[in-house]
């Protein structure tokens, strides 16, 4: 018996359906044209996950019935799908180069001159390759950057631009993820461009890294993300020319000659070569203008649709060509390429392909796959897999597919041409309602009024605990937002205003995202339209906040605190006109203006206390103390600390316990710090020790990090080496634990200066 | 953002125009207007009538585009009013008093010998078995055989003529490297360019980059063309 609780895997049913069909591998080979070694490496458990193809080819040979198909396909799918999620991804990583990469070889000696040129004038080891829609650029500087990785001990890195899309990456978030992938912590990315791009190129200097920029879209995104000379390395590829880029090598990237598109094609269709002849094979290989994405797909085509010979296909595509020569050469001989085996597909996968043209963000899940489509999960996955082995999708990480640019071009003709513009509105707006439904639910199950979707509509994505809905919100950030955009510009403003006001727990959460400026925004729009000063208020305070956390600009949230309290007074809105003072106060604390800044938080606590809101009358005292101790009031604010510590501790304060146990330590810790300065270093000690230990606990790491360093001072001040020193070291291991290299190293010197 | 709409193609020696076919067909497929010399590399002189016959014949500025010799072409006639832009292709770009023979006169060490037979009779020619490694060695072996037994005998005249005021000094110019390239080196194409002050792409490919890779001419011309 098999117990539910531990199912069986794709090894074990593979290798039961060979032993009752009495086949050995290498017949199961020869009846499948699955090799023996892959089929003994399936069984084995060694590739969990083999392609869809291969899979119903096994089917097939094994004449598997329906039910035990889907079994078997199912199992391969779970095991892709795990074998994506346990990949390490890390940040800007490399992709992987394709197996059959084939040629080029004066092109990579070229990438190879570059990087080994000196600091040759005017070339600061720049590199740039340009061409046309899919001749490899992308595939040839993966594969490049592999070839050169031995001379880059620091590192390689890839970053897609999306250059074509049309929201590119912008240079400043372009540097902030550059800068985490070269080790720099969220909190230490500087907040504006110009300073995250000296930082990233005094990174640059000193190391030995390589960085690849795919598809670029313009000179003034690109123009940040270039070294000043030093030992870093960059290539970049881009459609455009990027004329205006200066000290760059460029590389004029061309076609694959005839001979090597052949050997390409040759490599894709691997057995069947033999069958279809060298004649039949270079010809396709010229009809498809010797460029690697549409060999790929007539490649994939073949090897996927066994019936059509080569000869056959090379004819069709002749046809084609004749048919349709007013097209320009390259884009033509794609077209008709995709064209194969957009007709190849059931007429189920061919909708759900050309309206995936669709989604908004640059790539999609199967979920988000089945609304655009129209269909169910299941039916949106077989699609998907489909569309996979045709070579017209790409999956990426964690089950996530996307286009080839030219591709969703292709298939958003497709739609165009085979589907009404009714047809089509009622689409855009099924995937905007579905995606600011899904957003609206996973931001609320952060709002404490909120949490658990008591009952969430049937059609939604799966957001049933906080980390599901925390990662819908994060990968599906350019969808739910493209959905937002679309909602604002067609009047929607109920729909974007309910999505705006769920990500206000949700965007703390995620503070260094690029995106809540316009989120805001967007929501304050809506608010205004709709006439309703209450929640325009609120979004201004939202807007203060992004201005005064993740953008450290204090004098811009000071004029979004004055909008927000204005239109707060009018409305009577009390909890805001609270809010608007508390963030005033934090705004110029950090201009240094601390009487206005006590004044603003005192008043936000008296408010926060008549209305009976407890947890942020509690947060606006903590703050108080900080103004205080910013003043040099450590007498003050000592006393401050404490009041807030007694009401964390009282049971009938009416404070969340949640609230209370995440702020006990922090309060805690800064008692220690003010009896520090007070000059009462036992105490303090005692003190900090505690709130090490509650914060350990309660896993604070961020807080826990400055304490334990403030913890070592004093133990050095008395004396106590030995213990200084340990606090030092779990110091360093903490900052280092949060990513916050600096400060680990400083405080690793620290202790070793102190034995 | 506008765009010169005409495009002139001028070759260079051992050649004739019909090299341009895979740059004549990108380009009109973009809807340029693309005119070509067919000039007869006798003499620098008569070159450079021939090429301001079709410019003067134009209804407005256009990209002047020389390969190889046709660069010196150029040069010379690219202060005409109606030549807007300067492309270089693989080609010379000689400054005031130069030839394409006092270019090619000093080869850096090493740079590989074009197979240039002695001059017989005013006239120089490429050595046929020579002809598909030394100049187009990224086309087929047909088709370097159809041009080594189709080729134009180069005028001494033409390789002697002299630059009297180079447009590139006038114009905005671009340059494409072939990087491959065994009759011009490569580090001399990077020298000229950079002392033309040009916009430099550089093509993996042979002389007849033009033939072998037309796409990426076509590009930096479309590039030569906005303004």
């Amino acid at each position: 018996m098999v117990s539910i609780a531990d199912p069986l895997s794709f090894a074990e049913v593979l290798r039961r359906h060979r032993h009752a069909a009495r086949l050995t591998l290498e017949q199961l080979a020869e009846a499948s044209g699955v090799s023996a070694r892959s089929l003994s490496n399936m069984e084995r458990g060694r590739s969990r996950g083999p392609q869809h193809r291969t899979v119903t080819a096994l089917a097939d040979a094994l004449a598997l019935d329906e039910s035990a198909r889907k079994q078997l396909v199912e199992l391969a799918r779970d095991g892709r799908l795990r074998d994506h999620w346990t990949r390490p991804t890390g940040l800007c990583a490399l992709p992987r180069s394709v197996g059959d990469f084939t040629g080029r070889a004066a092109e990579l000696a070229w990438t190879n001159d570059l990087v080994h040129a000196g600091a040759s004038p005017g070339a600061a080891g720049i590199g740039l390759i340009t061409g046309p829609a899919g001749l490899g650029k992308t595939t040839f500087a993966v594969r490049a950057a592999h070839a050169l990785r031995a001379d880059f001990p620091d590192g390689v890195f890839f970053l897609d631009l999306f250059g074509m899309s049309p929201h590119p990456v912008a240079a400043g978030e372009a540097l902030a993820l550059l800068l985490r992938a070269l080790g720099v912590a969220d909190h230490e990315v500087p907040n504006d461009v110009p300073d995250r791009a000296s930082l990233y190129r005094s990174l640059l200097e000193g190391k030995r890294v390589l960085v690849v920029l795919d598809n670029a879209a313009s000179e003034e995104q690109i123009r940040p993300l270039l070294p000043s000379g030093g030992h870093g390395r960059v290539l970049i590829t881009s459609r455009r020319l990027l004329a205006g880029l200066e000290g760059v090598r460029r590389l004029s990237l061309g076609p694959l000659p005839v001979a090597e598109a052949t050997e390409l094609l040759t490599g894709i269709v691997g057995d069947r070569s033999a069958s279809d002849g060298e004649p039949a094979l270079t010809q396709l290989a010229r009809l498809c203008g010797g460029l690697p994405l549409a060999l790929r797909i007539i490649g994939n085509r073949l090897v996927s649709r066994p019936g059509w010979s080569a000869a056959e296909l090379a004819a069709r595509l002749a046809n084609e060509e004749r048919r349709l020569e007013q097209l320009s050469a390259g884009d033509l001989k794609i077209a008709n390429a995709f064209g194969m085996s957009y007709e190849q597909l059931a007429v189920s996968a061919r909708r759900v392909f050309r309206r995936l043209a669709l989604v908004p963000g640059r790539d999609f899940d199967a979920a988000l796959a089945a609304v655009v489509g129209g269909i169910s999960v299941e039916d949106a996955w077989d699609a998907l897999d489909e569309l996979v082995d045709l070579g017209l999708l790409q999956d990426g990480a964690s089950g996530r597919y996307r286009f080839h640019d030219l591709v969703r071009l292709f298939a958003r003709d497709r739609l165009h041409a085979e589907e009404t513009a009714a047809e089509r509105d009622a689409r855009i707006e099924t995937v905007t309602s579905w995606l600011l439904r899904t957003a609206t639910t996973a931001g609320r199950w952060f709002e404490p009024a909120f949490g658990r979707p008591a009952r969430p509509d049937a059609d939604l994505a799966d957001l049933s605990s906080p980390e599901q809905a925390d990662r819908w919100l994060r990968v599906n950030v350019d969808n739910w937002l493209g959905a937002l955009r679309h909602a604002a510009s067609g009047g929607l403003h109920s729909a974007v205003l309910d999505c705006a006001e769920s990500m206000y727990w949700f965007s703390d959460r995620w503070m260094h995202a690029p995106h809540w400026y316009e989120v805001f925004t967007l929501g304050a729009e809506a608010a205004a339209t709709l006439g309703d000063p209450a929640r325009q208020a609120t979004q201004m305070n939202l807007l203060a906040w992004v201005h005064l956390v993740p953008r450290d600009d204090p004098e811009a949230a000071l004029w979004y605190t004055a909008r927000a309290i204005d239109l707060a007074t009018r409305s009577g809105a009390t909890t805001q006109i609270a809010s608007a003072h508390h963030h005033a106060g934090g705004a110029l604390r950090r201009l240094g203006r601390l009487d206005e800044a006590i004044a603003a938080e005192t008043q936000a606590a008296r408010i926060h206390k008549a209305n009976g809101d407890m947890d942020r009358y509690c947060h606006c005292l903590a703050s108080l103390g900080t103004c205080l101790l910013d003043a040099g009031e450590h007498a003050k604010a000592l006393e401050q600390y404490l009041d807030v510590l007694d009401l964390m501790n009282d049971d009938r304060s009416g404070i969340t316990p949640s609230v209370a146990s995440f702020n006990r330590p922090i309060a805690l810790a800064r008692i220690g710090e003010c009896l520090g300065l007070l000059g009462h270093r036992a105490e303090a000690i005692t003190k900090l020790t505690d709130a090490i230990g509650l914060m350990e606990q309660a896993e604070l790491p961020v807080p826990q990090a400055r304490s334990l360093k403030t913890l070592a001072g004093l133990l050095a001040d008395e004396g106590r080496t030995g213990e200084s020193r340990n606090a030092f070291a779990r110091a360093a291991e903490v900052y280092e634990a949060i990513g916050d290299a600096e400060a680990s190293s400083r405080c690793r010197e620290l202790a070793a200066a102190s034995s | 953002m506008t765009t010169t709409e005409n495009v002139v193609l001028v070759h260079g020696a051992f050649v004739d125009g019909s090299g341009w076919h895979g740059v004549y067909d990108d380009l009109v497929r973009d809807g340029f207007r693309v005119r070509i010399v067919q000039n007869p590399t006798v003499s620098l002189g008569d070159d450079v009538a021939a090429t301001r016959r079709v410019l003067d014949a134009l209804d407005g500025p256009a990209v002047l585009v020389g390969h190889s010799y046709g660069g010196v072409v150029i040069s010379e006639i690219g202060t005409h009013p109606n030549a807007a832009a300067l492309v270089y292709v693989a080609a010379f770009a000689p400054d005031r008093g130069e030839s394409a023979g006092t270019l090619i006169a000093d080869p850096p060490p090493g740079a590989p010998v074009p197979p240039i037979l002695p001059a017989h009779e005013g006239f120089l020619r490429l050595d046929r078995d020579k002809f598909h490694g030394a100049f187009a060695a990224d086309v087929s072996a047909r088709s370097a055989a159809f041009m080594a037994d189709a080729q134009v005998p180069w005028g001494v005249g033409a390789l002697a003529g002299a630059v009297t005021e180079p447009a590139w000094r006038h114009r905005p110019s671009w340059y494409l490297v072939a990087t491959e390239d065994r009759m011009i080196p490569p580090p001399a194409q990077r020298a000229m360019a950079e002392r033309a002050g040009s916009f430099v792409v550089e093509a993996i490919g042979s002389h007849a980059v033009h033939v072998s890779q037309p796409a990426a001419v076509a590009q930096l011309i479309r590039q030569a063309a906005v303004r």
